[in-house]
Parts: C-alpha cells; sequence; structure tokens
C-alpha cells in the first residue's frame, strides 16, 4: 500500500522510472536541491522502499502582461496561485489509476496551502502531449498563448475533492 | 542570505560528464541519445543555477544581461510567474468570479484515492 512521504536523503531515487527521462532525471539530480532550497516541495509515493511516483509544488503568480493606463479601477494585477511543477508515475504503477489518485493528493496538498495562505489557480506545466490529454481529462485548462501551461480553478477542485474551500 | 555550495552541483555534474562520454559512443543513436540526454541534464542545472544566483542576491537585470536580453525577459524565463495578456487576463478574473465547475473525472479519482486510503 504506497503513502505519500517529503522526500528526504533517505529516500533511494536513483531507480525510479517513468518512462520521460526528464522527469526521472530531475528526482535523481535536483529534487533534494529544490528542497533543501526551498524552492519546491516534493512529495513521493512510497511502496516499501521504492518509489512509485512523485510530485513536487511551488508558489507561482499568473500575472497580467501589461499594467493598464488606468491604474486604480480596482482591478488585480497578479492572482496567487501554485505550480504543481512534475508529477510522475513509475512505469510499473501506470495505467492503473494512480496517475489521477497522485493528482487528487497534489491538489489536496496546495489547497492546503492556498486555504490558509490564499490563491486561486492551481497552474501546471504539462511536458507533454499525453500530459496535456491527462490534465485536460482532469478539467485544466490551457492558459492563453501557451497550451502546455494549464490551469484548473481552485474552488472547482475542491468542489470536485470535496474539500471545505469557505 | 542561503547561498549554494559548489558541492550542490556535483550529482548534476557527474550525469553530465556520464553523457559527455556517451557523446564519443561509435554508434550514432547512442550518440543522439546521449546528446538529448545532456540537453534535458543542463536545461534542469540552469534553472537550478539562476534559482541560486537569484536567491544570492543577483538582479534579474544582471542575469539578463548575461543572456543578452532584457530585465524583464530574463524575469519572465525563470521565474514563477506566468504572464498574460491583459484581455485573457481579464477573462481568467471574471472565470474565477463565476461559480465552481463540475469536474466528474476529477471527483472519481478522489473517489478512488478515498477508497484506497481507507482500505
Amino acid at each position: 500500500m504506497p503513502h505519500i512521504e517529503l522526500l528526504d536523503p533517505t529516500h533511494e531515487l536513483a531507480g525510479f522510472t517513468s518512462g520521460n527521462s526528464e522527469l526521472d532525471a530531475w528526482l535523481a539530480t535536483s529534487a533534494l536541491h529544490a528542497q533543501r532550497m526551498h524552492t519546491a516541495r516534493v512529495y513521493v509515493d512510497v511502496e516499501g522502499d521504492r518509489i512509485v511516483g512523485y510530485f513536487a509544488i511551488a508558489p507561482y503568480l499568473v500575472a497580467r502582461s501589461e499594467v493598464p493606463s488606468s491604474i486604480g479601477r480596482g482591478s488585480p494585477q497578479v492572482i496567487p496561485s501554485f505550480l504543481l511543477a512534475r508529477l510522475a508515475i513509475s512505469v510499473s504503477n501506470q495505467g492503473k489509476g494512480h496517475g489521477g489518485e497522485l493528482l487528487v493528493t497534489a491538489i489536496e496538498t496546495m489547497l492546503s496551502v492556498m486555504k490558509t495562505g490564499g490563491g486561486r489557480l492551481l497552474v501546471v506545466d504539462a511536458i507533454d502531449d499525453a500530459a496535456i490529454s491527462f490534465y485536460s481529462h482532469h478539467g485544466f485548462k490551457a492558459l492563453p498563448d501557451n497550451p502546455q501551461r494549464m490551469f484548473l480553478k481552485a474552488s472547482t477542485a475542491a468542489a470536485a475533492l470535496g474539500f471545505s474551500w469557505s | 542570505m542561503t547561498t549554494t555550495a559548489a558541492s550542490d552541483y556535483h550529482s548534476s555534474a557527474e550525469a553530465l560528464m556520464c553523457e559527455t562520454t556517451q557523446l564519443a559512443s561509435a554508434d550514432p543513436q547512442d550518440r543522439v541519445a546521449a546528446i538529448r540526454r545532456l540537453a534535458e541534464a543542463i536545461g534542469i542545472l540552469e534553472e537550478q543555477v539562476i534559482a541560486d544566483a537569484h536567491h544570492a542576491g543577483m538582479s534579474w537585470a544582471q542575469i539578463g544581461q548575461v543572456y543578452g536580453v532584457s530585465r524583464q525577459a530574463a524575469h519572465r524565463r525563470f521565474s514563477n510567474v506566468a504572464y498574460v495578456n491583459p484581455q485573457d487576463f481579464d477573462r481568467l478574473l471574471d472565470h474565477l468570479d463565476e461559480s465552481p465547475e463540475v469536474v466528474p473525472a476529477l471527483q472519481r479519482a478522489a473517489d478512488r484515492a478515498n477508497r484506497r486510503r481507507n482500505d
């Protein structure tokens, strides 16, 4: 039975294979560094001694590209958000719905932080077409001008998860 | 202020060295695979080095100067900010004020995750 843990130096990272070499390389070479520097939080899905999935999250902003000429109309210039920077499932656990379940855990983690500290959008960088389909299936939409950067309203995610958001 | 020890880059640097030797392989397929992995590893390392440099006090203007781009362009490329043009940004704000949508696939995934936790 897998369970989620915050990444630490005792986890065995080298054997993790998701089928995407970039996601595997990041976990093996950069995840602990990001964790130590607090540029992201990395969570691993552990089964026995083995990592069967992971995700990384970080605070994020969606900003208006130009400040409007009529500053002061009261409209926000930035939307506080959270970025699901990476999410990967081991090859052995793919095709069993585990990706959707790990996504739910990642969303719950981000919603908890946002409920305490603020935030309205969940953003994800979809790494390829398969990832775009995966996130699209789970309600994410492309940000304008960038089909790989996708978003989901926090309130929509909370409603789907039965997460208290008021 | 937190600074990065050079040793923090050792694992990334070792991975790069390993791929560099593969570039000398006699098999063109091995060389292509090696250069692809090398490009990915450098991309990851680049993000790491830039984030650390900014954290250590280097300004976006200084980073941009190294890359030959403006302060804004450097910020856009390496920071945790997505810039959206004003019209689309306003549409996004309107969308945020609307009622939550219903996403059945996400609800089903949440149900599965809850069942698995309670097993």
